[in-house]
């Protein structure tokens, strides 16, 4: 009676096994969900994602920006002393002519 | 046509290239277990692929700088290293940020992160030595750009070779087919703004040169009229 009753449950249990959804081994990868579904399975989130996206994206984009803007800044300020010093080369190359010239 | 009007191009290109991206991974689908946060995802890996390209690039012109005396392979050391920096440093920020939410830690001394966080110090250690290295910082800064750069297919197949919560290199490969036309626009566009930042930044290495030389020129003037 003993061996029917653990054949029994032993067969249940098996029963149950092959019923219960296993869960599927981790594929490799990102899995796309419905924004609905998500809002349903996102019932107390403790970390906003929104926040995290923003400051991610948020300094993305300074950091490419503001780098532009520094290169942008120091092209300038080198054009303007090339400009100057070629002025005061050409210069000193003027009266050094004007001088040999002379003598 | 003329450089200056390609680049012109390219920078308009892409910035129209940045709002199709940002509106492609807003009509992307948020991922089953992260949600929103993944989209970061979009940003993190142009980032890192131009980090490494720029790397790549830098071990290139140092090489260059070592056994040959071309100031084009200098100014290309530069800006190479600098753009390794800056992205280098979206992906430190960016993939912290995406962890927090994912693994519910900032930081992890994971191999793929700690591997990433060397490269960034060995090139922020590049301009440092770069600027403050003197006459042999040249070389210094080459040899260890060189030394940089190797660090790079150690991050990339890192993921494969040690056990990591990093996702793998795979993901790229088995993205969704509505995941994809924000990946691929957001990694396009953020490879041409590369280019022109690249552009922009070796245009100003050679001014600079331009200039010392001038200053030479002028202090040699200077003297033969004194």
């Amino acid at each position: 009676m003993k061996k029917l009753v653990l054949l029994l449950l032993l067969q249940g249990g098996l029963a149950v096994a092959d019923v219960v959804p296993v869960k599927p081994a981790d594929k490799d990868g990102f899995q796309p969900v419905s924004d609905k579904d998500l809002e349903r399975a996102r019932v107390d989130e403790t970390i906003p994602g929104a926040n995290l996206i923003a400051g991610a994206y948020g300094f993305i984009f300074g950091a490419v920006i503001l780098y532009a803007w520094n290169i942008g800044r120091r092209a300038k300020r080198v054009e303007g002393e090339l400009d100057n010093l070629s002025a005061r080369v050409a210069k000193k190359l003027d009266e050094l002519n004007a001088a040999s010239k002379k003598s | 046509m003329k450089r200056p009007t390609v680049m012109l191009g390219l920078a308009i290109l892409a910035a129209l290239g940045l709002v199709l991206a940002t509106q492609l991974i807003v009509d992307a689908p948020r991922e089953a277990t992260m949600g929103v946060v993944q989209k970061i995802f979009y940003f993190h890996v142009p980032c890192a692929w131009l980090c490494f390209l720029s790397a790549f690039l830098c071990a290139i012109a140092s090489v260059r700088v070592l056994t040959s005396r071309d100031p084009r392979a200098l100014a290309s050391l530069d800006a190479t290293a600098e753009l390794t920096v800056l992205f280098g440093a979206c992906v430190l920020v960016s993939g912290p940020l995406w962890a927090r939410k994912a693994w519910g830690a900032y930081w992890q001394w994971d191999v793929r992160l700690t591997t990433s966080l060397l490269l960034w110090l060995i090139f922020a250690g590049v301009l440092f030595v770069r600027k403050y290295g003197g006459a042999g910082g040249t070389r210094l800064a080459a040899g260890l750009a060189i030394f940089g750069a190797a660090d790079v297919p150690l991050i990339y197949a890192s993921v494969s070779l040690w056990r990591t919560i990093h996702p793998k290199t795979t993901v790229v490969k088995s993205l969704e087919p509505a995941m994809r036309p924000a990946f691929w626009t957001s990694l396009l566009t953020f490879t041409i703004a590369y280019l022109v930042l690249l552009a922009m930044r070796t245009a100003l290495a050679h001014a600079e040169r331009k200039l010392d030389d001038l200053h030479r020129a002028a202090e040699d003037l200077e003297d033969h009229t004194a």
